[in-house]
């Protein structure tokens, strides 16, 4: 149970996070790619041959609404990680690296609450990210590409016409799913936050993790690692949209993304509570 | 760079916590430093990491060696009961890989993903007149349902619903996404197995369930299909993993398996379909090559070639002679001059063409394909199925001559 000053101290991570610039640099620049996209769909009415280009965005000059769920398609692959390793990344080896670290842990903090703080505030930063990016989408999508009614049902992807409240919940679902599926790149991003001074190497060691994973999921001869590769179900969300709707792949990706951020947390966790701290 | 704890006591400080002192100080900048926990709390987390990671890499390895209990029968018993499973209910999300490098083509590229890639399909089988089956892509799906009143075929991505008349019984056509579900494959594997080609497999896991295994070895000298593997769940009978090798035993040429199955029928209204109201509806026409080979009168082909009888011919496709037995299969027909001129040009390029005396043969993985050199053997026939290009070759020195 946390208690009052633990909330506090949850609290003082969050206004850290959030006060500082560059978060929401990094908020505005993931919302600036799929509002580009959606003023060039608007411009020119082109919208990508079926087949290519991410989910949905080949109906959203039908339906302007569905451009919220194609905003996710677009950044899921490539910038929602990217900053979310830049944050997470940050979040201890910042600290270090400004010399705030050592003062933190003057504090009558444990180290390991301090990691749980820090990955809690990097879990609301992803979910901040991801509301935002289909709100954004939802608003940009109704006032450039098409103003359908509210009422009009939306066609899934089995053809069937799925009511607007089913629309609801399968995209608060899939904000959820998106949100968990980012928490094992925030789990690495962590861990190698801990191991050394420097946020940019921690970030990009993240990085390359999920090069490495992205990568190995083209490789033919790289098929009994796939089911085991943090992006393996990241796209899955798009399950959610098919009648009925396909869990397996969900539930499969939720559990990895769980067993990542546990080992990775852990590895964070021995790492961090026993280290010397000199900065 | 990590200072040492020096002449500090760390232990009075308790385990887990951390303790902060203050280092001898220079004149102008204070350090302070805090230490960590002693090397025996390093070693007893890394422990504990170490072994979650132990945990989570031999899980995978556990259920898939878990034995699945002892083998649900003999071989033959087994064979009837995979049989008499056809027109079972089930439902699922199966995947299919393969490994055949077709050459690329417009009007192939459907085949050409389906057979040398990975498909995923989530199937609805109520019976053989009433059945759906989803081909997943990362962007869409493409669902077919098929009915006594023929098929429907939506794409999501093209928007676009296809109708198709019911085909008759053995008709010749592409293979579909459907025909690489378990059940549809090992049906048409297993359809003329005769009893001693079939040995039992050690039973193991699909999709969660028992299942049974049983070997076919077709043994036929000519024949490219070196063996089939099939796992029947053991509830029901239904296929739920089949492997097919060609001459390379090591692994297979294709390999279809249920990644989740039920026994139970699935519900009407999950079959049922109702076009969206803006898309595109069309009714397609059956593949042209079949019937630019089929439309030719019979050509005088033989009752029997290399000891194989040849099959009822199919309405409308009186061109095509089928010969075959069990998984040995192959056709023949007549091609017209024009077409098999565009055929041989496209043959030509292909990174596995042959020149034989009879013609250029190709081969994708169990399945070959002949075309002769009319100067040779009077007419341009197209011979296709699982035999070895010696097989080919030998069929193709047997068929009738003609003025070319």
């Amino acid at each position: 149970m946390i208690g009052s000053s633990d909330r506090g101290a949850e609290g003082v991570e969050l206004v850290k996070l959030f006060s500082r610039r560059r978060t929401w640099v990094a908020i505005l620049l993931l919302n600036l790619l799929p509002t580009t996209v959606a003023v060039l769909l608007a411009w020119t009415g082109i919208a990508p041959r079926p087949g290519s280009g991410p989910a949905f965005l080949a109906a959203v000059l039908a339906n302007g609404s569905l451009f919220s769920i194609a905003a996710l398609a677009i950044v899921l692959p490539l910038f929602l990680p990217i900053a979310v390793a830049v944050v997470a990344g940050e979040s201890v080896a910042g600290e270090a690296e400004a010399g705030t670290l050592r003062y933190l842990l003057v504090r009558p903090v444990g180290r390991t609450r301090l990691l749980v703080r820090k990955f809690g505030a990097i879990t609301t930063f992803v979910l901040v990210c991801v509301v935002s990016v289909v709100a954004v989408g939802y608003v940009v999508g109704r006032l450039l590409l098409g103003n359908a009614p509210l009422s009009t049902a939306m066609i899934s992807l089995s053809g069937s016409a799925l009511s607007p409240a089913q629309v609801a919940w399968r995209s608060v679902a899939a904000i959820g799913f998106i949100t968990v599926s980012m928490l094992g790149v925030a789990a690495m991003a962590l861990f190698l936050s801990t191991l050394t001074d420097s946020p940019q190497a921690a970030s990009l060691g993240a990085l390359a993790f999920l090069i490495g994973s992205s990568l190995l999921l083209t490789v033919d001869a790289a098929r009994p690692l796939q089911p085991y590769l943090p992006t393996r179900y990241w796209l899955s969300f798009i399950d959610l949209y098919r009648d009925p709707i396909l869990w397996s792949n969900l539930e499969r990706g939720l559990a990895l993304q769980g067993v990542y951020v546990v080992v990775l947390l852990a590895a964070a966790w021995a790492n961090f509570a026993t280290r010397d701290i000199t900065s | 760079m990590f200072l040492s704890p020096q002449k500090l006591d760390l232990r009075s400080a308790g385990a887990g916590a951390a303790v902060t002192r203050t280092a001898p100080q220079s004149p102008t900048i204070p350090v302070r430093v805090t230490y960590g926990d002693s090397m025996g709390g390093r070693t007893w987390r890394s422990g504990v990491v170490l072994a979650l990671v132990a945990a989570f890499a031999v899980l995978p390895l556990i259920v898939r060696v878990l034995p699945a209990g002892p083998p649900g029968g003999e071989a033959v018993s087994l064979l009837a009961r995979v049989r008499g499973s056809f027109e079972q209910p089930y439902s699922g999300f199966a995947e299919s890989t393969g490994s055949l490098a077709l050459p690329a083509g417009t009007d192939l590229a459907d085949v050409v993903s389906l057979l040398g890639g990975r498909t995923q399909v989530r199937v609805w089988w109520r019976s053989s007149r009433d059945w759906r089956a989803d081909t997943l892509t990362p962007t869409g799906e493409v669902d077919s349902r098929t009915t006594l009143s023929g098929s429907m075929v939506w794409d999501y991505e093209d928007n676009r619903v296809l109708l198709t008349r019911p085909e008759p019984a053995g008709a010749v056509r592409l293979p579909t996404s459907g025909d690489l579900l378990p059940p549809q494959l090992a049906a048409r594997l297993l359809s003329e197995a005769a009893p001693e080609l079939v040995t039992s497999l050690p039973s193991r896991w699909v999709a969660g369930r028992r299942a049974d295994g049983l070997r076919l070895t077709p043994g036929e000298a000519l024949s490219t299909i070196g063996r089939v593997d099939v796992w029947a769940d053991r509830e029901s009978g239904v296929p739920v993993a089949v492997d097919v090798f060609g001459t390379d035993l090591r692994s297979p040429a294709l390999s279809t398996t249920f990644l989740d199955f039920s026994d139970d029928a699935p519900a009407a209204a999950t079959t049922a379909f109702t076009p969206p109201p803006d898309a595109r509806v069309r009714t397609r026409q059956r593949f042209n090559l079949v019937r630019a080979v089929g439309r030719l009168p019979d050509q005088g082909l033989p009752g029997r070639l290399l000891g194989f009888d040849r099959a009822a011919p199919l309405p409308d496709l009186e061109g095509i002679a089928r010969y075959g037995r069990g998984v040995t299969q192959f056709a023949v027909g007549a091609l017209p001059i024009g077409t098999a001129e565009s055929l041989r040009a496209q043959l030509q390029v292909a990174a596995s063409a042959r020149p034989l005396p009879e013609g250029i043969a190709v081969s994708v993985g169990p399945v070959g394909l002949l075309l002769t050199d009319p100067a040779v053997t009077g007419r341009a026939w197209l011979v296709t199925g699982t035999l070895t290009p010696d097989g080919l070759a030998r069929v193709a020195a047997a068929l009738p001559r003609g003025a070319a």
